[in-house]
C-alpha cells in the first residue's frame, strides 16, 4: 500500500482509486455504478467517484472523485445497518465481507438503494483507516422485491382457502406452471397435460375464445393492466367449462419486458363456485368496504332471509342487531319518485334477471335524508327470481358536491342570461362562443351573427384604434381584467357608447380558457354629458340673450366694472369704465336714483344686499327698466366687494304693470257689477263674492263664501253643476249658461240665469272658474204664468169645442131629420142659412179641436222618422195633384236623417207644405217645387221651395202662421194649414221658417228635433 | 142579430129626440130604454138582469153626464151578472183622443160613434152588426 500523498485526503482517494483499478477488473467496473471511499477515523470524511455523484444529485464538472460528508451520504435508517456491517468486516475482513444493501440520500431528499461492497484499507501501521468499494444502484430491484413482496402477500391471500386454479404463463417460452385445482377444473391431473405450454392450454380452450385471450393478454402486456377475460375450456369428459381467467404480469427482465403473466382461474360455469366465491367476496367487501362505506345486501328468495352488512346497516343508521325485510327496506327510500323507482326496480327484478345502478335518496331510521348509490344484480333459476344482492354506499356528499356544482352551474347561467348587462364569452382569438340577450340586444345582433363576425367590426373604429393594444395586453395575460369605455356601432348604424370589462378566465393550470365580457350600454349617459355640455354653453348665450350682465365696484380705485351686456344695455363703448359717481346718472332722475344711492351706501357700510327694479336711462335716452342685484362681501366688518347682476325687465315690468292695471279694473267692475259675480275654485267652493250676488242671495260676503255652489243650488240643479265640474275638469267645454234656481238665505229660490266660464293659466290649465249671475226670478215667473195661462187657454179650448160640439151636432142632426121629413124644406131659404152656418160652425169647431189635440198628447207619441220616406209617402198621396197641375218636384234629402216626430204630424206637414206649394203656383209658369233636407246644427230641416205667388212678408209676416189668416184672394184659401203646421212643430220641438218675395216664390224651412 | 131594444143614455133630450127618429127610420130598432145618466141606467136595467125580459140588446153611452158620467157607467157595468151579450157604444160629441184610447180599454165597449148620428153612421153600425 503506498503511502505518498498522504497529506490530502484528495490525494489519497485518488491513489486508492488508482489502486483499485488494479484489482477491479475493467469488467467489473463498467459493472459498478461508481466508487466509493470512507475514512474509518473521521467517519464524516468520505468521497465518491463521479459517476455515483451524478447517481445522488451532485453536479461536478471534472469527472474526479469528489469529497462528501459520509455520515450524511448514509439514510439514517440504515446507518446503523452499515456501521455493524463495517465493524464486523474490520474484525474479521475474510469471514465477513463488505456486502450491504443500504439507501443513499439524493441531494433532492430521497434516497435510493445502493449495493455497496467494500475492502478495507490499513494505514502503514497495519490499523484500519479507510473503506474502500463499489456501489451498485439497486432500486430498480429493490423496488421490484417490494412489489414482489407485496404481490405474494396478495398471491397468498388469494390463494389461500380458495379452491381455485392458479397459472403462471412464462410469454418468452411459452411454458405455463399450473396448480393441480387448475387442471381439475376440466378434468384432468396436471401430469396428463405434459408438457404444458400455452399451445396445449389453447388447445382446450374453445375455438371461438382463443382470439380473445390473445387480444387481451396483448392489450395486458401493452397497458400493464389487469388481464381478465371469460372464455370456456373443454373438460376430460367433453363438455364446455366457463372459466373466468384474471392475471397480471408478474415479472418483467432486465430490460422492463413482461415475461411472467401469472393469475387465476374460476369456474364460473358452476353455481356452487360462484357462491363460493361471493361469499369470499362478501368477506372481502366487508372489510374493504367500511373505509369506502359500501354495505352489502341480499334478498334470498328461496329461503325468504334477508341480509344487511354492517356498513348497510350503518347508512341506514339501524342498530347492528337489526333484522331487516324487504317491505322495511324499501320504505326506508323517500316517499314519492324515489320509492316508487326502487319498488318497481325490484319488482321487475323479481320477473326476470336484471342489473341496476341507481341513485336514490332514503331516509334512515334517525331521520336523516341522504343519497344513497344502489347496484343489484338479481338471480334467477328456471324463471324463478332466487336472489337479489347487491350493493349500497353512502354517497350523500358526493351527491350534494354534485347537485352543488349544478346549481352553481345553473345560478351562472341564470346570470348570464338574464343579467341586466349584456354577457359574452370571448375565446383567445377575439371570436364569440356565447352571449346572452342583453349583449345581442345592446349591438342589434342575434348570437349566430355575433358567432360569425370578427367582433372588431362593430366596434367604432377611432376608440378601437386607442384601445387595440389595451385589447391585446389583456388577451397575452398582462391584465387580469380591463374596463373600457368606449363606442360601438349598433347593427342599425347608430352609435353606442358602453362600459366594458373584460376579464380573463383560467383554468386549474392557469392558462387562460377564454373571456368574460359585461357590457353596459350607457347612450344615455353619454349622450347626457354631451347635452350637458351643450347646455352650458347655451346658458352662456342665454344669458346675454336674457340680457343679465355682471358688474362689480372696485372700492379701492371707486370705479366700476361692467360686463359687456350692460354696456350694450346702456349704449355705452366697450372700454368705457365708469367711476361709482359716473354710474348714478344712469337711473331715472328721483326716486330711481335715489333709492339706488341709498341701497350702494348701505351695502358698503353695512353689507346689506339689494334686490332693487329701477328705471335705467340709457345714453341715447330710452328709459328701461332694470333689476339691479347686489351682493356685499364683508371681511371684519369692513366692505371688500360689491357686486351683482344688471337685467334689462322692461318688457317683465311693463307686463306685470299692465296685469296690476288688468286686476285693478276687473276688481272694479267686479264689485260694481250690477250683476252678481262669484270666482268659483275647481272644487266648487266660492272664493270670492261681489256685492250684488250678496244681494241676489240675502248672504253677507262673509257668509256667501263659507259656500259652496252646492249649499247655494236647488236641488234639481244638483246633478247639472256636479256634470258641468266633471267637464270642465276633463277639458271638455270651458262655457256654460244655466238657469238655475238658488236658495236664497231665507230659504226661496231665486231663478237666475248663470253664465259660468273656466278661466286657465298661461299653462293652459284650468285654475279657477268665474260666474255671473243674473237675477231672473220676475222673468221666470212670467214665464210660469205664461204656460200655466196657456193651459187654461188649452183647457178652455177643450171645454169649448166638446160642448159646443155636442150642440152644433145636435143642430145638424136636427136640420137632416127636417130635410128627410120633408124634403121640400130646402126650398125655405132661412132652412138653407141655418144649414150654412151649421156645417161652418162644425168645421170651425172640428178645426179648434184639432188644434187643441195638437198640444195635448205629443211627447208620448214621438217616434223616430225617416225623413226622407216620409217625403216619398206624401208624395205618392198628392201624385194627382201634381199630375194635374204639370208640378216639377226635385227631392234632395239624404237618407239617414231620422227626425222625432209624430207619425201624422209629420205626414201632414209635409202634404201641407206640398199642397200649399202646389195650391198657391203663379199662373205664369208652372209649378216647380225643391224639397232639401239635411242637418243644421242641433236640429233637422226640411226646406220646400216653390217658384209661385210668393207672398209679401212685410205685411203679413207677422201674421203669416195666425188662425184664419189668408194672404190669397185665392177660393181655397181656409187660413188654418200653416197654422195647424205651425203648431205641430212647435210640439214636436221644431220650428218653421218662411222666406218669400212676391211675384217669385216662396220657402219654408221646418227644423225638427233629430234622432243620431 | 136582430134589435129589439136599445138603450139611450143620454143626458141631451134634443139628441134622443133625435137619435129616436133616426134609428127608427133606419128600421135599426123599434124599442128605446132611455136614461138620463149612468145611475139611472143602471138602476133600470139590473132588475131587468134576473127578469131576463126587455134586456137591450145594444146600449148608446154618452160620456158627459149629470150624476154618473159614461166613465162610472163602465165600470159599474163590467161588475153586472150578465149572462146575455149586449152591445154597447160610446156615443159621443168628444173628438178628444185621450176619450177614444180610454174607451179602448173597456172590454165591453163595442166601438165609439162621433156626435151627430147620422143616417150613414147607422147603416155602418147595421153592417158591422150583422156581419
Amino acid at each position: 500500500m503506498p503511502i505518498n500523498n498522504k497529506n490530502t485526503l484528495q490525494h489519497e482517494f485518488g491513489d486508492l482509486l488508482k489502486k483499485e483499478g488494479d484489482f477491479l477488473s475493467p469488467n467489473q467496473e463498467n459493472f459498478t455504478d461508481g466508487i466509493w471511499c470512507w475514512n474509518l477515523k473521521n467517519p464524516e470524511k468520505g468521497g465518491i467517484s463521479y459517476k455515483l455523484s451524478e447517481l445522488l444529485g451532485y453536479t461536478s464538472t471534472s469527472k474526479k472523485v469528489i469529497g462528501v460528508n459520509f455520515l450524511s451520504l448514509i439514510n439514517m435508517k440504515d446507518l446503523v445497518l452499515i456501521q455493524d456491517a463495517c465493524k464486523r468486516h474490520i474484525n474479521d475482513s475474510a469471514k465477513h465481507p463488505l456486502n450491504i444493501d443500504i439507501r443513499l440520500n439524493h441531494l433532492k431528499g430521497y434516497s435510493l438503494w445502493f449495493n455497496l461492497r467494500g475492502n478495507l484499507i490499513l494505514d502503514e501501521s497495519g490499523d484500519a483507516h479507510a473503506l474502500l468499494g463499489s456501489a451498485f444502484s439497486i432500486e430498480k430491484y429493490k423496488e421490484n422485491e417490494r412489489q414482489l413482496t407485496d404481490w405474494k402477500e396478495h398471491y397468498k391471500n388469494v390463494v389461500k382457502g380458495a379452491n381455485i386454479g392458479i397459472w403462471e404463463g412464462n410469454l418468452k417460452t411459452g411454458n405455463i406452471v399450473c396448480n393441480e385445482r387448475w387442471a381439475e377444473m376440466f378434468g384432468y391431473t396436471l401430469a396428463e397435460l405434459e408438457p404444458l405450454n400455452y399451445g396445449t392450454f389453447l388447445k382446450l380452450v374453445h375455438p371461438e375464445d382463443n382470439k380473445l385471450i390473445d387480444i387481451s393478454l396483448e392489450n395486458h402486456v401493452k397497458e400493464s393492466g389487469i388481464y381478465e377475460v371469460e372464455f370456456r375450456m373443454q373438460h376430460k369428459m367433453g363438455h364446455w367449462v366457463w372459466v373466468l381467467s384474471r392475471g397480471e404480469i408478474s415479472k418483467y427482465n432486465a430490460e422492463g419486458i413482461a415475461e411472467i403473466v401469472s393469475g387465476i382461474h374460476y369456474d364460473i360455469s358452476s353455481r356452487k363456485a360462484n357462491e363460493i366465491l361471493l361469499e369470499k367476496y362478501k368477506n372481502l367487501f366487508e372489510r374493504s368496504s367500511e373505509a369506502a362505506k359500501i354495505g352489502y345486501w341480499e334478498v334470498d328468495q328461496q329461503e325468504n332471509i334477508v341480509f344487511w352488512s354492517k356498513v348497510n346497516k350503518q347508512i341506514h343508521e339501524v342498530s347492528e342487531d337489526y333484522t331487516p325485510t324487504l317491505e322495511a327496506g324499501l320504505d326506508f327510500y323517500l316517499k314519492g319518485e324515489n320509492r316508487e323507482r326502487i319498488k318497481k326496480i325490484v319488482s321487475q327484478s323479481l320477473e326476470k334477471p336484471i342489473e341496476f345502478d341507481e341513485h336514490l335518496q332514503i331516509k334512515t331510521q334517525n331521520g336523516n335524508l341522504k343519497w344513497v348509490r344502489v347496484i343489484g344484480v338479481s338471480e334467477h333459476i328456471a324463471n324463478k327470481c332466487v336472489k337479489l344482492y347487491g350493493l349500497i354506499q353512502d354517497i350523500d356528499e358526493i351527491k350534494k358536491v354534485q347537485l352543488e356544482i349544478r346549481f352553481r352551474e345553473e345560478q351562472f347561467r341564470q346570470t348570464f342570461n338574464h343579467s341586466a348587462m349584456g354577457m359574452a364569452l370571448i375565446d383567445g382569438k377575439n371570436k364569440l362562443i356565447k352571449a346572452n340577450k342583453r349583449f345581442c340586444h345592446i349591438f342589434g345582433y342575434t348570437e349566430a351573427e355575433l358567432q360569425r363576425i370578427d367582433l372588431e367590426l362593430i366596434a367604432y373604429p377611432d376608440d378601437l384604434k386607442l384601445n387595440r393594444s389595451y385589447i391585446k395586453e389583456l388577451f397575452l395575460g398582462r391584465h387580469k381584467y380591463i374596463r373600457l369605455e368606449q363606442r360601438f356601432i349598433h347593427k342599425e348604424g347608430s352609435v353606442i357608447w358602453a362600459n366594458i370589462s373584460m376579464s380573463a378566465i383560467h383554468n386549474d393550470q392557469g392558462d387562460i380558457i377564454h373571456f368574460v365580457s359585461q357590457v353596459q350600454d350607457i347612450t344615455k349617459r353619454k349622450q347626457n354629458e354631451i347635452l350637458l355640455a351643450h347646455n352650458t354653453d347655451i346658458m352662456k348665450r342665454i344669458n346675454e340673450a336674457a340680457k343679465i350682465g355682471i358688474w362689480e365696484l372696485d372700492l379701492g380705485t371707486n370705479t366700476v366694472y361692467w360686463s359687456p351686456t350692460i354696456k350694450k344695455m346702456v349704449k355705452v363703448p366697450e372700454d368705457y369704465v365708469p367711476a361709482l359717481e359716473e354710474v348714478y346718472p344712469f337711473f331715472q332722475e328721483g326716486e330711481h336714483r335715489e333709492v339706488l344711492i341709498e341701497a350702494i351706501k348701505t351695502a358698503t357700510e353695512k353689507g346689506e344686499g339689494f334686490d332693487l327694479e329701477l328705471q335705467v336711462v340709457s345714453t341715447d335716452q330710452t328709459v328701461f327698466w332694470s333689476r339691479t342685484i347686489g351682493i356685499a362681501e364683508m371681511v371684519n366688518g369692513v366692505c371688500t366687494r360689491l357686486y351683482g347682476f344688471f337685467q334689462d325687465i322692461d318688457e317683465k315690468a311693463k307686463a306685470t304693470r299692465e296685469l296690476a292695471v288688468k286686476e285693478e279694473e276687473f276688481r272694479r267692475s267686479f264689485k260694481h257689477a250690477a250683476i252678481g259675480m262669484l270666482v268659483i275654485d275647481l272644487q266648487g267652493r266660492l272664493s270670492k263674492a261681489n256685492p250684488r250676488i250678496c244681494e241676489i242671495l240675502g248672504y253677507s260676503e262673509t257668509e256667501v263664501l263659507e259656500k259652496t255652489i252646492f249649499d247655494l243650488a236647488h236641488q234639481e240643479d244638483m246633478g247639472r253643476l256636479k256634470g258641468m265640474l266633471v267637464e270642465i275638469e276633463c277639458g271638455g267645454q270651458v262655457s256654460f249658461k244655466l238657469e238655475k234656481r238658488c236658495v236664497h238665505k231665507n230659504g226661496d229660490y231665486v231663478w237666475v240665469n248663470a253664465a259660468i266660464a273656466a278661466v286657465k293659466n298661461d299653462a293652459g290649465k284650468v285654475t279657477h272658474l268665474v260666474a255671473q249671475i243674473q237675477d231672473i226670478s220676475d222673468k221666470k215667473q212670467l214665464t210660469e204664468n205664461l204656460t200655466e195661462h196657456n193651459n187654461r187657454l188649452i183647457n178652455f179650448a177643450h171645454i169649448v169645442s166638446h160642448n159646443l160640439r155636442s150642440h152644433t151636432s145636435n143642430i145638424s142632426m136636427l136640420l137632416d131629420l127636417a130635410f128627410q121629413e120633408d124634403p121640400n124644406v130646402i126650398k125655405n131659404e132661412y132652412y138653407r142659412n141655418i144649414k150654412v152656418v151649421s156645417d161652418n160652425m162644425n168645421e170651425t169647431i172640428h178645426q179648434l179641436s184639432e188644434i187643441v189635440e195638437i198640444n195635448s198628447q205629443v211627447s208620448s207619441t214621438l217616434s223616430s222618422q225617416n225623413l226622407l220616406k216620409r217625403v216619398h209617402k206624401a208624395m205618392k198621396t198628392v201624385e194627382p195633384l201634381v199630375k194635374k197641375n204639370k208640378a216639377i218636384i226635385h227631392v234632395d234629402v239624404a237618407d239617414n236623417i231620422n227626425v222625432l216626430a209624430v207619425h201624422a204630424y209629420l205626414e201632414s206637414i209635409i202634404l201641407n207644405l206640398i199642397t200649399n206649394a202646389i195650391k198657391y203656383r203663379s199662373p205664369e209658369r208652372l209649378p216647380e217645387l225643391k224639397i232639401a233636407g239635411g242637418i243644421n246644427g242641433e236640429y233637422a230641416f226640411l226646406s220646400f221651395e216653390d217658384n209661385g205667388l210668393g207672398i209679401d212678408l212685410e205685411r203679413y209676416g207677422s201674421r203669416l202662421f195666425g188662425m184664419y189668416k189668408t194672404f190669397h184672394s185665392h177660393p181655397e184659401a181656409r187660413g188654418i194649414g200653416l197654422f195647424i203646421s205651425k203648431n205641430q212643430i212647435e210640439a214636436m220641438g221644431g220650428r218653421i221658417e218662411v222666406e218669400s218675395e212676391l211675384n217669385k216664390g216662396t220657402k219654408f224651412t221646418a227644423y225638427f228635433r233629430f234622432v243620431l | 142579430m136582430k134589435i129589439n131594444t136599445i138603450c139611450i143614455i143620454d143626458d141631451d133630450p134634443i139628441f134622443v129626440f133625435g137619435s129616436k127618429i133616426l134609428l127608427r127610420n133606419n128600421n135599426f130598432a123599434s124599442d128605446f130604454l132611455v136614461c138620463q145618466n149612468g145611475q139611472e141606467a143602471l138602476d133600470v136595467i139590473t132588475p131587468l138582469i134576473e127578469s131576463e125580459e126587455g134586456l137591450p140588446e145594444l146600449i148608446f153611452l154618452d160620456l158627459n153626464m149629470p150624476i154618473m158620467d159614461g166613465w162610472e157607467f163602465l165600470d159599474e157595468f163590467a161588475k153586472l151578472p150578465l149572462e146575455k151579450n149586449i152591445r154597447l157604444y160610446i156615443l159621443s160629441s168628444s173628438v178628444d183622443s185621450r176619450d177614444i184610447e180610454r174607451a179602448k180599454k173597456y172590454g165591453t165597449v163595442n166601438g165609439f160613434i162621433v156626435k151627430p148620428l147620422t143616417d150613414a153612421k147607422i147603416k155602418e153600425l147595421a153592417q158591422e152588426i150583422d156581419g
